[in-house]
């Protein structure tokens, strides 16, 4: 990984998976694609961690995935977000949320202890 | 007529995970497709594109066994209970070839010492007989001063050698009968006492040893008897 790139963060993928299927279904390469730029190119998604990723949402529910005919007409696995993963995204996004702060907090602490 | 439902659940079962596999592939497949068009309009020449797309991917094949081991393990166990945490799966063929890994690269490893062991024999012997040789010059002379011929002075400067190649064979195949009955746990489809094998290791180790040892003999054999006479 070059430098300004990094690995995502352990068990952020599938919160940033939900997020982009939340915008529109798509492909898993456009998955990856759109994780990185709407990262400011600082994200590289694993490719082998995002198929397992994908799979694994699919078990559990939270994707359904269906075959189709891109813009350039290809055939592509398209990955749709189901309302079971809404929810998750809710969910996952006031738990990152919460951890954001907290860790924020942490950092910026300037006071003391009474 | 329940063999026959058996017979049908288990070609079901077998298309379907066909259908899944050549999804999967077409799936990793498209991927990779859409990495190389994306490196080519990057700037990159086709080759260059293709290789850095495969590169980033890490494997086609490995993707894939990752995929569908991991999908039937888990979707096995997530079946009876979702809220167990499940780790890395492989199967026991991989668990295998790793296994083997590290016993191919030992045999690898063995052989190479075999052969420098060879090697360094050989070497070995070559100085030795050269040696000795050249010490028995005056009297090699002197039989053929005598009325020896070429064939009996080679002979008699190669017998030597030949001797200690002997009974170094002998204590060799000795030895390596009895590790042999150590190794038997670790071959596999390997007859640890294969007198073919034994036969030819030593009657090629027997020939190595012949030549290393005439190549000088010939040399003493074949110089002038004058010479021999004042050479110390």
């Amino acid at each position: 990984v070059a430098r300004g790139q990094s690995e995502l963060l352990q068990g952020t993928l599938e919160l940033l998976v939900l997020k982009t299927l939340s915008l529109e279904p798509m492909h898993g390469w456009g998955i990856s694609r759109r994780i990185q730029q709407m990262s400011g190119e600082v994200f590289q998604v694993n490719q082998g961690s995002l198929y397992p990723a994908l799979q694994r949402m699919k078990t559990k529910g939270w994707v359904r995935s269906e075959w189709r005919v891109t813009d350039n007409n290809r055939r592509a696995r398209y990955y749709r977000l189901t309302s079971a993963g809404e929810r998750e995204l809710a969910r996952e996004r006031s738990d990152w949320e919460q951890t954001a702060a907290a860790v924020n907090a942490v950092l910026n602490w300037a006071g003391g202890f009474a | 007529m329940r063999w026959l439902l058996a017979a049908r659940e288990r070609l079901l079962m077998r298309v379907f995970r066909r259908r899944e596999d050549s999804e999967m592939d077409e799936e990793l497949r498209f991927h990779l497709e859409m990495e190389t068009e994306r490196n080519i309009r990057r700037g990159l020449s086709p080759r260059a594109a293709r290789r850095q797309a495969r590169l980033a991917f890490g494997g086609v094949e490995r993707h894939r066994e990752v995929l569908r081991e991991g999908r039937q393990v888990h979707d096995a166990v997530w079946s009876i209970d979702p809220a167990i945490a499940m780790g890395a799966t492989a199967t026991l063929e991989q668990i295998a070839a790793d296994l083997r890994w590290s016993q191919r690269v030992m045999a690898v490893v063995m052989v190479i010492f075999a052969a420098i062991a060879v090697v360094i024999t050989i070497i070995s012997l070559y100085a030795l007989v050269a040696h000795a040789v050249a010490r028995r010059q005056r009297e090699f002379g002197i039989r053929l001063a005598l009325g020896a011929g070429p064939d009996q002075i080679l002979r008699g400067a190669m017998a030597q050698g030949m001797i200690w190649v002997a009974v170094g064979t002998g204590l060799g195949l000795v030895l390596a009968v009895g590790v042999a009955q150590l190794l038997t746990r670790l071959l596999y489809g390997v007859q640890p006492l294969d007198p073919g094998v034994f036969a030819l290791v030593s009657f090629g180790l027997l020939g190595l040893a012949l030549l290393a040892s005439y190549i000088p003999a010939r040399r003493v054999a074949r110089v002038d008897p004058l010479r021999s006479l004042k050479s110390e």
